[in-house]
């Protein structure tokens, strides 16, 4: 019901609305729009104009989603403003600077190639050009994420166009496609089906260079898939899938993907995860439970009691199933011994079992893993 | 969650709005989120007053009898310092029959003062569960009948009275054009139907495959028409004027505008509606807008689909009133 919501507007200017900020590009990029709905999206999130320049032309959107011929207002100079200049609309040819005014102060800190945009606009680079805010006055809290975003779905619906690589890949690991069409891709990647090999999944905003990777949609947003070579160096965060002939790339990268989602995040609220590299085959058993469980996690008790506590209760929780002893874990978290000797007992009796036993362990690192497929937003 | 029924995409520009907007929006309302809804709403005025100083629109409340002599008002809303004689929109506001009030939606057709120099009747008809079927209708149709009373005094062209109405309100849009065509009431030169709510009986395709998801799904629907109509709902004891679906006599209504979303639960009837209505002979112009969700236009209005859907209704309009 339409009345009920009002329209979408700008976000709060003052509030990081980050997960926002990352479901709104993503589903974009999912859906394989073109770089108009991005610019509409960065422009209505924002609250301002929007603008791209693509190497060939300069686009701009206000924030009601309207497509603005004229050019960019030009930086003022300090002390007098710049005089206003026709611009070409439409087409600009190659070469020429199509907005803003050139002065010589900026050549250095404007990309060759890009068109030059006020410098306390927020604005970074893409393939062929940038992205920008076209921001007066203070700056909103979230728009470094908007254009970084918005930087990163341009280039991603860039890179879909067919007969790039990462196509390639792309067709590899998608299950929904038949084994001939697998088997052409993995061709074009000069792949062996039979041979064995291994895919890991990355943050969207990650990558690694020297191999084959590509941005595949997931029900848990976008994900990186990236073809691991014999020696690749893999920066954390990723999940490693298992060692699987290439034919069978759909099902490892499924395996990775839910790897990648235990990952913890690398901080309390925080929105990325912990930098580490979780591999498939290090968990063994674990993971096959986990996955077999992912359906009814919500629902068990174990999970839920964990999800009731505070970040700050888990991260105490995490010390002591991990320690060697109570008091070592006291020095990790910076607590008096006793005191935690009393948290301790206090969180046994809450969670009906010692986090510190050896079935209390086990029942703790399930639903440990368990809740982070669970709840997407907490703190991991 | 186990897919179990086929439903066509949202756009991907709305589904990325839908997923900004979950959190305040559950697809489902259930007759106990009435109240809150309504306290959701309130506090609309200042905003308002800033929406129509920028669209350079003045309003003029009025008192007037509504159904059986009841006080309702309207207000009167047309350019700063209009003078002579223009068309005429009687606007019947959205929210389910249940909630909103006569100022909701009404961003849809401030272009229209602006374009066509028309006056906007909208009235403020009461609401389910409070005052059930036929108060919400029978108030509109009142408040369309002053309005063609007083058509010279409001700068109106009796011969160019549109009706319009989104949702709920455009289920008594049809359901007033009905009553003006069987109680010699008066005139219109269209009915523009925006995603009409038309069809207490919960029994079409669309229905099925919105429930759940989206906006105003299937129980928020059972929801509205409950409240509207209680335990008649969906039996042989409504009245075409409450569930325009229902008619099955359509001849010598006026031309008709209906637009909706491929995936809202009134697809199916919005669409067997303009069926019916050129079975009878009836001109209509129907768009159903390929992965629209219910009020698409209203809520994701940056998108490039609510910005063709505009297009198209303000095109038909402006045909409609032979501008």
């Amino acid at each position: 019901m339409q009345e009920l919501v009002g329209r979408l507007t700008a976000l709060d200017p003052e509030a990081s609305e980050t997960l926002k900020v990352v479901s709104y590009f993503d589903v974009l990029v999912a859906g394989g729009v073109g770089l108009q709905a991005l610019l509409r999206g960065a422009a209505v999130l924002s609250g301002t104009v929007a603008g791209a320049y693509d190497g060939r032309r300069t686009h701009r959107v206000g924030p009601d989603g309207d497509r603005l011929t004229e050019p960019a207002p030009a930086e003022p100079a300090p002390a007098e403003p710049a005089p206003a200049e026709p611009a070409p609309a439409g087409d600009v040819p190659a070469g020429d600077v199509p907005v803003g005014d050139v002065r010589a102060g900026d050549v250095g800190e404007v990309p060759q190639g890009s068109v030059v945009t006020n410098r306390h606009w927020p604005t970074r680079p893409i393939a062929d050009g940038s992205v920008w805010l076209e921001r007066e006055g203070r700056p909103h809290a979230n728009d470094e994420m908007v254009i970084e975003r918005l930087a990163l779905a341009v280039d991603l619906v860039g890179a879909r166009r067919p007969g790039r690589p990462e196509n390639a890949l792309e067709a590899a690991i998608d299950g929904a496609r038949d084994a001939e069409e697998r088997r052409t891709a993995l061709s074009r990647l000069r792949l062996d089906p039979a041979r064995e090999v291994r895919i890991a999944a990355l943050p969207v905003s990650h990558d690694v260079a020297g191999v084959p990777s590509t941005v595949v949609a997931t029900p848990y947003g976008l994900v990186r898939a990236v073809l691991l070579g014999r020696d690749t160096k893999l920066p954390g965060p990723a999940g490693i899938g298992p060692l699987r002939p290439a034919v069978q790339l759909p099902e490892s990268f499924r395996t990775a993907v839910l790897v990648l989602r235990l990952l913890p995040r690398s901080g309390p609220g925080s929105d990325s995860r912990s930098a580490s590299v979780m591999d498939a085959a290090d968990l063994g058993i674990v993971l096959a439970a986990v996955s077999a469980l992912e359906p009814v996690a919500a629902q068990q008790p174990d999970v839920v009691a964990l999800a009731r506590l505070d970040a700050r209760t888990r991260v105490v929780l995490d010390e002591l199933a991990a320690a060697e002893s109570v008091r070592a874990a006291a020095t990790a978290l910076g607590m008096h011994h006793s005191t935690l000797q009393a948290r301790h007992e206090a969180l046994t009796s809450e969670l009906g079992y010692d986090p510190r036993s050896l079935p209390g362990r086990a029942r703790f690192q399930l639903a440990r893993l368990l809740l982070r497929l669970v709840d997407d937003h907490a703190d991991r | 969650m186990a897919e179990t029924v086929n439903r066509p995409p949202f756009d991907p520009e709305l589904e990325a709005s839908l997923a900004l907007m979950a959190a305040d929006l559950p697809p489902t309302l259930t007759p106990e989120m009435i109240p809150l809804m309504r306290q959701s709403m309130i506090g609309q005025d200042a905003r308002l007053d800033d929406l129509f100083a920028e669209a350079g629109v003045e309003r003029r409340d009025r008192t007037i009898p509504g159904h059986e002599g009841d006080e309702i008002q309207v207000s009167v809303l047309s350019r700063q310092g209009r003078t002579g004689v223009g068309p005429g929109v009687f606007h019947t506001h959205g929210g389910g029959m249940i909630m909103g009030d006569r100022f909701v939606g009404v961003d849809l057709l401030l272009g229209w003062i602006k374009d066509f120099d028309a006056v906007v009747v909208t009235v403020e008809y009461r609401l389910a569960p409070e005052f059930p079927d036929p108060y919400p209708v029978r108030d509109c149709y009142a408040g369309l009948v002053w309005t063609a009373e007083h058509a010279e005094e409001l700068g109106i062209d009796p011969d160019r009275i549109l009706i319009a109405g989104a949702s709920a309100g455009g289920g008594l849009a049809a359901g007033t054009a009905l009553l003006a065509r069987d109680e010699g009431g008066p005139a219109l030169a269209g009915q523009v139907l925006i995603c009409p709510m038309l069809d207490d009986r919960d029994q079409t395709v669309s229905t099925v495959q919105v429930d759940g998801v989206g906006v105003w799904d299937r129980g928020s629907n059972v929801t509205g028409w409950s409240a509207l109509l209680g335990d008649r709902r969906g039996t042989a004891d409504v009245s075409v004027y409450a569930a325009p679906a229902r008619a099955t006599d359509l001849v010598g209504l006026p031309p008709a505008f209906i637009d909706c979303g491929s995936v809202e639960v009134f697809r199916d009837e919005d669409v067997a509606y303009a069926t019916a209505l050129w079975a009878a002979g009836v001109q209509a112009e129907l768009h159903v807008w390929a992965g629209g969700f219910h009020g698409f236009e209203m809520m994701a209005a940056h998108t490039a689909l609510a910005k063709a859907a505009r297009t198209a209704r303000d095109s038909w309009v402006a045909r409609a009133l032979g501008a």
